[in-house]
């Protein structure tokens, strides 16, 4: 069943059958201008885009396939009680999740904890402040919690996974307040996540807030008041007031520490109720699809690429919630995208319609400006188009370059349907320009992010592309995402399997995976996911782009997961910061020993991103190191190669 | 006072660690997923001359972007005594375009500054400097810096020994390790050969930096009360006789803690000029092992005199000196600023010193200042030289070329001056903002608007003449000697400042806590009626500083340990 699927994206050998001719770089500007789109892909019509059929009870629509082995494998062998147990178990923590019931027990080394507490996992200090003064407070908590028998987890707010918060129990906030009442640079995220719509609902919480500043500054103390009332306006119960400390915060900070600590032990011996149901309900959920897309809520769009540089690359984050809809890492999501305001304004007025004339086509009926909004493509000329179009202009040069394939794409490349009137005007109906154009399609892109390190989120990693050709030119979907959506929008979106792109079943195989530009993205997946499961595998990152300072995507969080281990190896190259320009193949090269040991480990191969250069120089690249380290003629290299796609071990997704 | 038996600070441990100056720079350099170096790199980069910084401009925009600081280097170029030949300019002004953000800075200790150098850079840029012939090793660190020498040839017929003097001093107390030409410069070690070590300095260096300064008076340029050893250079039958020594001055202090002070030096005697090199190696090393290392605060010899006491401080300088110093010389200083314009001297070479806004060079608002200079510096057979305020004289012009060079400067509107103001004329400020991770405040881009504002009180008082030294730093650290303006303005955070008053016009006498905290509009508020009655009830050729004294605006600093009082 799987196998309909395949045909939808472009993997190895099928690819040159999912390249729409509207997107084929006939001339060396318009393919480069192509290698920009990146993560970009138009959408094959898929023969089946049914889902999944179910073996068995599990419903398919809630579980991947993964996920369906893995309940099988838990149930088995669990005799009634157990089984009894589970489900409720099960049934509390999904409402727990939902918000509606404390999470009471939890899941820990393998052993579950019904009664009693957990107390080295409940309380957390969160600290953030610019000089180190935060931290060393949060050091001496935790030397007085070991002294009184237990341990916490210390965390810098700036490194916090702020999606972790409405799981809390217990927090501890040390917090200073920087210059005119602002929040340190560290804890800048946290207030603004505190106070702005992503909020949780924080019922379940207890805290206390220690403030440091410093009384010489107006706004003393500020950011610490501020998030002390925040959180209780959040629902959380303060468990000792919020004390705030002069620039002197020894002997003050000293009290907050036995204060709150003193309080947390009252409160943690309290044994806590376990309310388990027996059964939950379960909202029948709907199914999204192609022909059902999810309207999806914009939740942040963050700029990744930096001050001065001459493209712009964005990371737009979904919000899922509600929608029961799950992915995988290494699949994609649809994307329809609308088109720009100002384009239909300017193509309406060309050809005088009145934008509230209702038309009939295969669709609802609905205005032409709506219709031209939402349905149909405007952005981009087809042989097909044009050749529709021709049937009223009946332009002798028109038919002319329709016969002439080489001129015809010069001609469509980086022109519009506007450029299209203009330069061979017709009066034409709204019904039969309709008829001339097609219909709106879906743009695929990589999923940047994992449901088990966002929960109901969807992360795409987009680089907008900007082109002039005549009058400024936006790429549809790129520029979609980047430029016009914003704040409250929402975006209609379905997920897209590619079950052909996934992170290896077993935990231990080491993976090597080549992702430049924006074909880091499901590289960023993989990694949270293996983190999430804890997964042993070394992994081992090749990305690239133009600059350094500005087009290093995903910087911070690699930094941090190399820092952490789970990233074992990152090699970046950036092409235009050096003479000789520097490419991801470069740095394979560079260390060709080790990746070539790897591969004899058993590692997969990934390769994310531009076809047409990248992945055949990457190609080319392995099996030179692998003929080079492992000592194989080029005939012998071929063949290990084929040996590791046929072992589905080295996993493409270009386009 | 300070208890120093405290375990050892951090950095103690990561010199201590560091095989002479190594840590990990060299693998740190090579790590290409960071803009930057270790921690515990960064305080071991500063001894070889460059400073890890960021644009904090972006730092909070990068953060979002999930993009790390973006990393720079500063790097200082030691100049001993301030003196640059031509080629020494060439090199530096192609090092700012090339690595640089283009312009150079001119420190207020007679360096050079290069800012916003990247890591892929920092050692390409490091060994053009030394093709440059000058270095950076120990341009910073917890080691002698710069010596600084009054750089005014026209001024003294003692200035070449005290140039002298300046460059043995300086070659004298130049870390020995080897860890810069092998980390920079490629030179590997000898095999077999000798190891690293250091005659004066021993593994951990100094508790903290130590700053010299040779004075010729009655000229203070060189602010020498504001070193841990001021020299002040004694003249006799017309030759230089020896230094009158003066220790323990500083200008570093931390808001919130009244521990921690600007000090000026103390006069303990006077030495030969033979001697003087002894001398100052001796307090070296009597800083060395009597310096507080558990805290860096309390770290500069200032702290160290006030804590044992100044008799006790000679008393072991002596004991390892093995002789006294004798009597102080009388001397007069008369005042720390630059004199501007042409001079002529005795051989008939002139010098021109040129005042330059925050010691920035860079070509702006039509000035072509960085351009002309490179021009000159391509005909000029004279030298450069950096003058401890931030300024710059182009020294020893034979005097056919007199004219070559000010039509250079014509051409490049960087003369005729405009006419600027005694105040503006005698400001200094810090980079603070926005490389500076010290810096709470502007200062080197924000001085020249508040004075533009002040100048509005200063000429509607008829006082555009009367120099007036006005000087701001972004932090309480005081790279601009802050608390030795008559006007000084010390960052508290955006916007905000402490206001002090009331130092001596000669760099004799600290200032003190006018109003704390204030905006502009409430220092433009609280300083019209101080000008306003400066013009007014002041004395024949009284100084502001002086004036604000007598009338009562704040109290005369004494001492530095009363500072805060």
């Amino acid at each position: 069943m799987i196998k309909s699927d395949k045909n939808n994206r472009a993997l190895i050998g099928h690819t040159a059958l999912l390249k729409p001719t509207k997107l084929k770089p006939s001339t060396k500007l318009e393919s480069n201008i192509l290698s920009q789109l990146r993560n970009f892909r138009p959408v094959k019509h898929a023969k089946n885009n049914a889902p999944l059929v179910p073996k068995d009870a599990i419903p398919p629509i809630l579980f991947s396939d993964n996920q369906k082995q893995q309940i099988e494998s838990l149930v088995h062998g669990l005799d009634e009680k157990q089984t009894i147990w589970l489900s409720g178990y099960l049934a509390g923590l999904g409402l727990s999740k939902s918000g509606n019931l404390p999470l009471v027990s939890s899941l820990g080394n393998g052993s579950v904890k019904l009664n009693g507490h957990d107390l080295q996992s409940e309380l957390t200090v969160l600290y953030g402040s610019r000089t180190g003064n935060g931290a060393a407070v949060a050091k001496k908590i935790n030397a007085e919690a070991i002294a009184k028998g237990f341990s916490l987890k210390l965390q810098d707010m700036n490194e916090y996974p702020l999606h972790k918060l409405k799981d809390e129990k217990f927090i501890l906030v040390i917090v200073s307040t920087h210059g005119e009442g602002v929040p340190p640079i560290a804890a800048e995220e946290f207030y603004e996540f505190l106070h702005g719509k992503r909020a949780p609902k924080l019922g379940d919480l207890k805290f206390s807030v220690l403030a440091l500043g410093d009384s010489g500054y107006l706004h003393f103390c500020k950011t610490g008041k501020d998030i002390d009332e925040r959180l209780e306006a959040l629902g959380a119960e303060r468990i000792f007031p919020r004390i705030d400390c002069d620039i002197d915060f020894v002997a003050k900070s000293s009290e907050w520490i036995q204060g709150v600590l003193d309080k947390y032990v009252a409160i943690a011996e309290l044994k806590p109720q376990i309310k388990l149901t027996s059964h939950a309900q379960i909202e029948p959920a709907q199914i999204y699809n192609r022909q059902n897309p999810f309207e999806a809520r914009l939740l942040e769009k963050i700029k990744l690429s930096g001050r001065g540089s001459d493209k712009e690359t964005y990371q737009v984050e979904l919000s899922l919630e509600n929608s029961g809809i799950t992915y995988e890492p290494g699949d994609a999501l649809g994307v329809f995208s609308v088109n720009p305001q100002k384009l239909v304004a300017e193509l309406i007025e060309i050809l005088s319609f009145n934008p509230d004339e209702e038309i009939e086509t295969d669709l609802p009926k609905t205005t032409i400006q709506n219709a031209l909004t939402r349905h149909y493509e405007i952005s981009l000329l087809t042989a097909d188009v044009l050749k529709n179009y021709n049937r009223y202009a009946q332009s002798k040069d028109l038919h002319k370059l329709l016969s002439d394939i080489e001129k015809l794409k010069d001609y469509m490349f980086g022109r519009d349907i506007i450029d299209l009137i203009r330069d061979y005007p017709v009066k034409l109906s709204p019904a039969e320009l309709l008829g001339c154009l097609k219909k709106l399609q879906p743009r695929l892109y990589s999923i940047a992010s994992s449901l088990k390190a966002y929960p109901d989120e969807v992360h795409l990693t987009v680089t907008a592309l900007h082109y002039t050709n005549g009058r400024r030119k936006n790429g549809i979907c790129s520029t979609f995402l980047t430029d016009y959506i914003n704040d409250e929008d929402t975006v209609l979106v379905y997920p897209e399997r590619n079950p052909e792109f996934r992170l290896p079943v077993n935990p231990d195989t080491p993976i090597i995976m080549v992702g430049p530009g924006t074909g880091v993205a499901p590289f960023r997946s993989f990694l949270q996911e293996r983190e999430a499961l804890g997964h042993k595998g070394k992994n081992w990152l090749f990305l690239g782009d133009r600059h350094f300072t500005t087009n290093f995507l995903y910087q911070t969080e690699l930094q941090a997961f190399h820092k952490k281990g789970l990233l074992t190896r990152l090699n970046v190259a950036f092409s235009r910061d050096t003479e000789q320009k520097v490419y991801v193949q470069h740095k394979m090269q560079e260390h060709s020993r080790e990746l070539f040991t790897w591969l004899e480990e058993g590692a997969n191969f990934y390769v994310c991103g531009d076809m047409k250069h990248m992945w055949h120089d990457v190609n080319k690249t392995l099996l030179e190191i692998i003929g080079k380290e492992g000592g194989f003629n080029a005939e012998q290299s071929e063949a290990y190669l084929r040996d590791l796609k046929k072992k589905k071990r080295y996993l493409v997704d270009v386009y | 006072m300070d208890d120093i038996s405290q375990p050892f600070s951090e950095v103690e441990i990561i010199k201590e660690k560091s095989n002479y100056l190594r840590g990990t720079i060299k693998e740190g350099l090579e790590d290409e997923i960071t803009g930057g170096i270790a921690l515990a790199d960064t305080n071991l980069i500063k001894f070889h001359g460059t400073y890890q910084q960021f644009d904090r401009d972006l730092e909070s925009e990068r953060k979002k972007q999930k993009l790390e600081p973006l990393y720079q280097f500063l790097i200082r170029v030691r100049v001993p005594g301030g003196i640059a030949t031509p080629e020494n300019w060439l090199a530096i002004d192609h090092i700012a375009d090339q690595y640089g953000n283009g312009t150079i800075k001119l420190t207020t200790r007679q360096a050079f500054q290069v800012h916003g150098v990247l890591k892929r850079n920092l050692k390409k840029t490091i060994q053009n400097i030394n093709q440059g012939l000058l270095d950076t090793i120990a341009a910073c660190g917890d080691v002698n810096r710069n010596v600084m020498c009054n750089p005014n040839p026209q001024q003294s017929p003692l200035h070449a020994a005290a140039y002298e003097t300046a460059k043995k001093i300086s070659e004298h107390l130049t870390p020995q390790t080897s860890a810069y030409h092998e980390i920079w410069l490629d030179k590997k070690l000898v095999a077999g050969g000798k190891k690293d070590e250091e005659p004066i300095y021993g593994k951990t260096y100094l508790p903290r930096k130590f700053k010299i300064a040779i004075a010729i008076p009655p000229h203070n340029d060189t602010d020498i009360f504001a070193n841990d050893l001021g020299l002040i250079a004694i003249e006799e039958k017309g030759k230089l006789a020896g230094f009158n020594i003066a220790v323990g001055g500083g200008m570093g202090m931390t808001f919130g803690i009244n521990t921690t002070y600007p000090r000026l030096a103390t006069i303990i005697g006077f030495c030969p000029v033979d001697k003087v090199e002894d001398v100052a190696e001796k307090i070296v090393l009597v800083q060395r092992d009597l310096g507080n290392r558990s805290d860096r605060k309390n770290a500069r010899l200032k702290y160290t005199i006030d804590r044992i006491g100044i008799e006790n401080f000679k008393e072991e300088l002596y004991a390892r000196l093995g002789y006294e110093l004798l009597e102080a010389r009388p001397f007069k200083f008369i005042s720390n600023g630059d004199t501007y314009g042409w001079v002529n001297d005795l051989k008939g070479n002139d010098h021109l010193t040129l005042f330059i806004e925050g010691g920035r060079i860079r070509d702006y608002d039509g000035v072509q200042l960085k351009t002309a200079l490179r021009k000159i510096a391509e005909i000029h057979t004279g030298d450069f030289r950096l003058t401890g305020n931030q300024n710059l004289i182009i020294s020893n012009i034979p005097a056919d070329q007199k004219k070559q060079i000010e039509k250079i400067l014509s051409e490049h509107h960087v003369l005729p001056n405009k006419k600027l103001t005694g105040l503006r004329l005698n400001s200094l400020a810090c980079v603070a903002l926005n490389t500076c991770s010290l810096a709470f405040a502007e200062a080197e881009r924000y001085l020249p608007k508040l004075i533009d504002l002040l100048d509005k009180i200063i000429v509607a008082n008829n006082l555009e003449k009367e120099p007036i030294v006005v000087r701001m730093t972004g932090c309480p650290n005081g790279c601009a000697r802050p608390y030795l303006g008559e006007i000084g303005f010390v960052g508290k955070s955006p916007g905000r400042y402490n206001l002090y008053l009331g130092a001596g016009f000669s760099g004799n006498r600290l200032n003190k806590l006018y109003k704390e905290n204030v905006n502009e509009e409430e220092i433009i508020a609280a300083l019209k009626p101080v000008i306003e009655d400066f013009a007014k009830s002041r004395k024949v050729n009284e100084r502001l500083g002086d004036f604000v004294i007598r009338q009562g605006y704040v109290k005369e600093t004494i001492e530095g340990l009363r500072f805060h009082d």
